[in-house]
C-alpha cells in the first residue's frame, strides 16, 4: 500500500519510494539519509501531534508532518 | 603556517578533540564577515613546529542551509587547510560518512577520526578502522576522546600525513550519476581551472544549489547559459531529480565502504534512552514534566545559590574593610563605595547565574534540550517560529547575550530575526535582583516576592509570544523553517563538559561585570556626587526620566528621581539597577545588611503600584548595552539594534501603565501603611 509518510502510524515501517514535489526541507531530509529504498519507522509523535520522530539508518530523526507529506512510502506489512 | 581544520556532525566530541590537540593554547575570534565563533588553537608538530588548528562549526553536510554550513564550506574552499580532520561518530557511521564523501569530492586531504568507539561497541557496532582506511583511501584513527584514548596516535598521524603530502583525487561516482557528472564536467572544465575540482562543481550544479551557482558564476559559468544543459543531463540520466540522485549516490557509495567495515548485532531490545523518551516525550506527561523540570531548575538555582551569595557578600565586605585599614580617606571612600561595593553588588548574583548555566548545560548535554525542541515545536510553529527557537529563548532566562548568540543554530533568517528581537523579553538573571528587592519591599501588600517574580517571568513570556506573532506577520513574514532535528540518545553529562560550557557562558557575564559595569558604577558615583547648584547631575537626569511617569498619582507614591536614574543605568546593565538605587538612596557600605535598609526606604517612598510599574518596566525595556551590542553584531545592522531599543521601550512603557493601574486597583496606590 502506497501512502505519504505523514500517514504512517506509530510502530509501522515503510520503504521510501519517492519525493513528490519540492520544498525547503527536501534537501536537508535527503542528506540525513531519508532516501528512496531506505526503510523508515515511526517511533513516536510529539505530545502536541507534530512533529514525528522517525527511525532511519539506525538513528532518530524528527521532522514535521508537512515535510513528511511530500514523501511517498510503501507500507511494510508486519 | 601549516593549518588543519576540525569538522564533524554536531555532538561527535569535536570540541573535546580540539581541546586535547591544542590544550590551553586557544583563541576565540569570529569568522570573517559574520559573528560565528571561530576557535583557533596551536599544536606542536614533531619538529616542534607550530600547527594552527581551526574548529569549524558542527554540521551534517556542506550544503549551505544555515550560516554554520556556509562558514564550513567557505572556509574549506577559500582557506584550503592543509588537512581536514573529519570526526565521525562510530555509532552512526553511515550518516556521519555523508560529510566525508562531500569532503572527498572536494579533493581535500582528509584524516578520519572515528570517535566514541566505546559507545558504538555498547550498541553492538564494531568497526574495522584499518579496512575503512583502505576503502576510503585516507587514514582512519579510532578514539575515545573523553578518555583521552587514541589522542597520541592521532597527533602522530596528523604529523605523518602532513609530512607525507599524499592526497587522494576528488571522489566521483559510478553509474548514471558518474556519467551525468562527467558530462557536466566536460562542459565546465575549461572555466574551472585549478581552484576547485571540476567534478565537485559538476556534482554541486547537478544538485541545483543556488549558492553553487554563485560560485559557478564567479568563474564565468552563468546560470542562463548552462542551466539548460544541466537540466537536460538531469532529465536524461537522473530521472529529473538531481538532488535525490546525488544523495542516493553518496549513500550507496557509503554502503559499499562500510560493507566489510562495520558489523552490527541488531537488537530490538529496549534501551534506557527509549525508556526515557517514553517518559519525557509522553503524550500527556511530556509537557507537564517539562514545566516541572523548569521549575526544578529555578529551585536549584536559587536554593543552592543562596548560601554562596552570603559568602560573596562577606568576601566583598571584608575586602572593603581591608582597604579602609590601608588608607582611610576620601579617595578610599570613592574606591570602596564604587568599585568594591559596586562590583560586589554584581558579582553577588554570579552564583545564581552560574548555577542556571550549570543546569542548562546539564540538560543540553544530557540530550533533553533537543527533546524540548521536539515537544515545543508545534507550539512555536503556531507563533510562526520553530522548536529550535525555544532553546535561545530558554537561555534568555540566564543571560540574553549568549542567548542571542545561540540563535545562530536557527536556519531560517526570518525565524532568527524574530527570535533575536523578542529575546530581551525573557527575564534574564540580572533582572531578578530587582524583583527581589522591590518585591521584598512590598511583600506585605503585594504578597510573596516569589509569586511576583513568577508573574513577571510569565508576563515576559506572554509579551515575547505576542510580539513574535506580530513580527512574524509583518516585518519578518515568510515561509517558516522546516524542523529537522536529530534526537540523539540520552547520555549522562560529564562534569568536564558541563563545567566547560558553564565557564564559557559565565565568562561573558563576568566580562560584562568587570568592564562595563565597573565603569558605569563609577559613573553613577560621580554623577551622584558632582553637583550643580546643590543638585547632582544624577538627580537632574533622574528627575527628567521620572517625568515620563507623570500619570502616576501625586500623593507621594509615585516614582521619584532615584528610580528614573536607576532606569537610566539599567540601560547599561540590569545588574546595576539595584546598585544605582542603593547609591541614590545613600545607602552603602555593608552589602549584607543594606538590602532591608534599602527596602524600607523604597517602601516609604513609592507605593506598591508604582513599584510594580517599575518592575514591569525593568522587565521589558532594553535588556542592556551588551545585548544591544550582540543584536548589532548578529543582525549586522544598526537599524535593527535601534529598532529593538524603540520596540522594547514602547512596550515597557505601555506595560508599566497597565501594571500600575491593575496593581493600584487591587492593593491601592498609596504608600504601604505598615512600612517595615
Amino acid at each position: 500500500m502506497e501512502i505519504t509518510l505523514d500517514k504512517l502510524k506509530v510502530g509501522q515501517k515503510a520503504t521510501i519510494k519517492k519525493f513528490k514535489g519540492e520544498n525547503t526541507a527536501k534537501k536537508a531530509i535527503l542528506e540525513m539519509g531519508v532516501i528512496p529504498g531506505e526503510t523508515i519507522e515511526v517511533v513516536r509523535v510529539a505530545p502536541l501531534g507534530d512533529p514525528i520522530d522517525f527511525l532511519i539508518k539506525g538513528y532518530q530523526l524528527s521532522f514535521r508532518k508537512k515535510s513528511a507529506s511530500l514523501i511517498l512510502v510503501e507500507v511494510i506489512e508486519p | 603556517m601549516t593549518s588543519i581544520a576540525l569538522i564533524g556532525n554536531p555532538n561527535v566530541g569535536k570540541s573535546v578533540i580540539f581541546n586535547a590537540l591544542t590544550g590551553l593554547r586557544q583563541t576565540v575570534a569570529n569568522f570573517p564577515g559574520c559573528t560565528v565563533e571561530k576557535k583557533e588553537g596551536m599544536m606542536t608538530g614533531e619538529e616542534q613546529e607550530e600547527i594552527q588548528v581551526i574548529d569549524l562549526p558542527g554540521v551534517y553536510s556542506l550544503s549551505p542551509y544555515s550560516i554554520d554550513e556556509r562558514i564550513a564550506l567557505d572556509y574549506i574552499l577559500k582557506e584550503k587547510p592543509d588537512l581536514v580532520i573529519d570526526i565521525i561518530d562510530g555509532s552512526n557511521l553511515e550518516r556521519n560518512l555523508y560529510l566525508t564523501t562531500q569532503l572527498l569530492e572536494l579533493g581535500m586531504k582528509v584524516l578520519v577520526v572515528v570517535n566514541m568507539v566505546d559507545l558504538a561497541e555498547s550498541k553492538g557496532v564494531t568497526i574495522d578502522t584499518d579496512q575503512l582506511s583502505k576503502v576510503l583511501g585516507v587514514p582512519v584513527i579510532p578514539t575515545i576522546a573523553t578518555k583521552n584514548d587514541g589522542i597520541e596516535i592521532l597527533k602522530e598521524s596528523i604529523c605523518d600525513v602532513l609530512a607525507a603530502g599524499l592526497a587522494v583525487g576528488p571522489l566521483t561516482y559510478d553509474g548514471k550519476v558518474g556519467d551525468a557528472v562527467s558530462k557536466v564536467e566536460a562542459e565546465i572544465k575549461s572555466y574551472v581551472g585549478t581552484k576547485y575540482p571540476a567534478s565537485w562543481l559538476a556534482i554541486s550544479l547537478l544538485e541545483n544549489d543556488e549558492s553553487t551557482w554563485a560560485i559557478a558564476n564567479s568563474l564565468g559559468i552563468s546560470k542562463r547559459a548552462f542551466s539548460k544543459k544541466i537540466d537536460e543531463v538531469t532529465d536524461d540520466l537522473l530521472d529529473g531529480d538531481g538532488m535525490v540522485a546525488i544523495s542516493n549516490a553518496r549513500y550507496s557509495a557509503i554502503s559499499n565502504y562500510i560493507r566489510n567495515v562495520q558489523t552490527k548485532t541488531e537488537s530490538d531490545e529496549w534501551n534506557l534512552s527509549d525508556m526515557l523518551d517514553e517518559v519525557f516525550t509522553h503524550k500527556i506527561w511530556g509537557i507537564p514534566l517539562f514545566i516541572a523540570i523548569m521549575w526544578g531548575v529555578f529551585q536549584f538555582t536559587f536554593t543552592v545559590g543562596d548560601p554562596f551569595i552570603g559568602l560573596v557578600e562577606m568576601l566583598f565586605g571584608y575586602l572593603g574593610d581591608l582597604l579602609f585599614l590601608i588608607h582611610d580617606g576620601a579617595f578610599m571612600n570613592f574606591v570602596v563605595g564604587t568599585l568594591v561595593d559596586g562590583v560586589g553588588s554584581v558579582i553577588v548574583f554570579l552564583p545564581n547565574i552560574l548555577l542556571l548555566f550549570v543546569a542548562i548545560a546539564f540538560l543540553e548535554d544530557s540530550g533533553y534540550l533537543s527533546r524540548v525542541a521536539f515537544i515545543m515545536d508545534k507550539m512555536m510553529n503556531r507563533i510562526g517560529l520553530n522548536g529550535q527557537s525555544f532553546i535561545p529563548m530558554l537561555l534568555g532566562f540566564g543571560c540574553n547575550v549568549p542567548a542571542i548568540m545561540a540563535t545562530r543554530a536557527i536556519k531560517n533568517e526570518n525565524d532568527r530575526m524574530t527570535t533575536i528581537m523578542v529575546n530581551g523579553f525573557m527575564s534574564c538573571g540580572a533582572r531578578l535582583p530587582v524583583y527581589i528587592l522591590i518585591g521584598g519591599a512590598f511583600a506585605s501588600t503585594l504578597g510573596s516576592p516569589s509569586t511576583i517574580t513568577l508573574v513577571l517571568y510569565l508576563t515576559g513570556i506572554v509579551v515575547a509570544i505576542l510580539v513574535a506573532l506580530l513580527l512574524r506577520n509583518t516585518l519578518f513574514r515568510g515561509e517558516g523553517t522546516p524542523f529537522i532535528m536529530e534526537l540523539q540518545p540520552y547520555t549522562s553529562p560529564t562534569a568536564k563538559g558541563v563545567s566547560r560550557k558553564t565557564w564559557d557562558r559565565g565568562k561573558m557575564f563576568l566580562k560584562k561585570a568587570t568592564s562595563v559595569i565597573m565603569i558605569s558604577v563609577a559613573a553613577i558615583w560621580l554623577f551622584s556626587n558632582v553637583q550643580f547648584g546643590g543638585i547632582s547631575i544624577m538627580e537632574e537626569v533622574g528627575t527628567a526620566i521620572s517625568y515620563l511617569f507623570w500619570w502616576m498619582k501625586t500623593d507621594g507614591s509615585r516614582l521619584v528621581w532615584q528610580f528614573g536614574a536607576a532606569l537610566l543605568f539599567g540601560l547599561i546593565a540590569k545588574e546595576i539597577v539595584v546598585g544605582a538605587l542603593g547609591t541614590t538612596f545613600g545607602i552603602g557600605d555593608d552589602l549584607a545588611e543594606d538590602n532591608p535598609a534599602l527596602q524600607t526606604q523604597i517602601a516609604a517612598t513609592i507605593g506598591p503600584a508604582a513599584g510594580m510599574a517599575f518592575m514591569m518596566f525593568t522587565l521589558l525595556y532594553v535588556p542592556c548595552v551588551a545585548a544591544l551590542g550582540v543584536i548589532k553584531q548578529e543582525t549586522n545592522s544598526w537599524k535593527w539594534m535601534f529598532f529593538n531599543m524603540g520596540l522594547t521601550l514602547v512596550i515597557a512603557y505601555v506595560a508599566a501603565i497597565i501594571a500600575y493601574y491593575i496593581t493600584g486597583a487591587i492593593v491601592g496606590f498609596g504608600l504601604q501603611a505598615a512600612a517595615i
